[in-house]
């Protein structure tokens, strides 16, 4: 091929790869979600997992976890964990969120090879609080062997598998539960305004 | 060169420019340069149900945040001054703890440190004692007298890495956990105190913190 011709093809493809991470960082909100395979030079076996099919019925179903883009460039292990760090920081405000699509990164990020993200993802998937997580955390925990990983996945599936003490039905009209709450604010208030012990 | 070849390094250039974009990402948690580190607690309530049952069940800070009337996305985050923060998208809503509605308390029992910070990068360690007030209506004193409070009490740990100083700036990263907290809580839906147990724990790393 003619020198002319290859480097016409070369500028193409940087031409393109460009355009696609600039529109991919253009206005995106936080950014989408697959988690981040990154690999240093001295590289360890990744932490496999099985793929994750998540449909939460209650919600519109969240976009299907798209398989990892795994970037085999080598980094720094400053630039190593800089993007571990992004990750974690996304994760927290995924959790945060109400949307099928954070559920969805964030059920990604639990396979990710980077035990420090896996972990976050374990966090937040307990703070978004859908129980559509439970499967998914109940079957990455049978294939995970890693024992302390498994437990804090079957934990996490039980938190989510418990319902919130704010749904708790005690069956306590708001007037009588306004009523104690008058009681007990005029006894604390009592409580406070009682004369100090006498010193022993 | 084959025009797979030549393909192949177009996407090695491309790959890499997105990698590097994606570690460079700038922090929203370095504001006004100080490093704010979101927390996530998590706490399993347990109390008789109606049916004179022992029951379960769980609040998260997600959940603290909606009793005190935050919209979604907004973040716990402990910053300036040890204080618990409302945070979102690199700003301060509030801050909690001079609002008397959250206190994150740590009481350093033993530390250790590496490298000669500011000049040099370094390391510090310690773990301690740390307790959580949180009462939605500001009484921490008496926690019936909230819709929401509780008082977790734990052993924690806290590791921080610094880089040297440039320029009055400096990197940070942050790592704080506890585990097995146990306390007291109140409920209004419940009415009830009961025993709560939880973990809390955050990360947080940034860029262009002032020394």
């Amino acid at each position: 091929m003619r020198p002319k011709v290859v480097a016409i093809i070369l500028l193409a493809g940087l031409a393109a790869v460009t355009g696609i991470y600039l529109i991919k960082h253009q206005g995106a909100p936080p950014p989408a979600a697959a988690p981040i395979a990154i690999t240093e030079a001295k590289s360890t076996t990744p932490h496999m997992a099985p793929p994750i099919a998540n449909v939460p019925p209650s919600a519109p179903a969240p976009a299907p976890v798209a398989a990892a883009p795994v970037v085999t460039n080598t980094l720094t292990p400053e630039q190593r964990q800089a993007a571990i760090d992004a990750e974690t920081d996304r994760l927290q405000q995924w959790s945060m969120n109400d949307d099928p699509q954070s559920l969805s990164n964030i059920l990604a990020d639990l396979s990710s090879p980077e035990k420090e993200i896996r972990d976050a993802a374990i966090d937040a998937a307990e703070q978004f609080g859908n129980t559509n997580a439970i499967p998914v955390l109940k079957k990455l925990a049978a294939n995970d062997g890693d024992p302390e990983e498994k437990a804090a996945l079957l934990e996490a599936a039980h938190f989510l598998s418990l319902p919130s003490i704010f749904d708790a039905d005690q069956s306590i009209t708001p007037a009588e539960r306004e009523a104690r709450r008058q009681a007990r604010m005029q006894k604390n208030a009592g409580n406070q305004n009682s004369p100090a012990p006498p010193n022993q | 060169m084959k025009l797979t070849k030549i393909l192949m390094c177009a996407l090695a250039v491309g790959a890499m420019i997105f990698a590097t974009g994606q570690a460079q990402a700038k922090s929203t948690l370095v504001i006004d340069g100080n490093l704010y580190v979101p927390i996530t607690v998590k706490g399993t309530f347990t109390y008789v149900d109606s049916k004179g049952k022992i029951s379960t069940r769980t609040a998260t800070s997600k959940q603290i945040i909606s009793q005190l009337g935050y919209a979604k996305g907004i973040i716990l985050a402990i910053g300036p001054g040890a204080d618990v923060y409302a945070i979102n998208n690199g700003v301060v809503i509030t801050n909690l703890s001079l609002g008397g509605y959250f206190h994150v308390t740590m009481s350093d029992t033993l530390d250790t440190s590496t490298g000669d910070f500011p000049t040099t990068k370094g390391t510090y360690s310690e773990v301690g004692v740390v307790t959580l007030d949180f009462a939605s209506d500001r009484d921490l004193e008496f926690l019936d007298d909230n819709t929401f409070a509780f008082n977790l009490t734990g052993t924690y740990t806290y590791n921080e890495s610094d880089s040297a100083v440039v320029s009055d700036l400096y990197k940070q990263s942050s790592k704080f956990s506890s585990k097995n907290l146990g306390g007291l809580s109140y409920v209004s839906d419940v009415d009830e105190i009961m025993p709560v147990s939880g973990s809390a724990s955050g990360s947080a790393s940034g860029s262009g913190v002032t020394y």
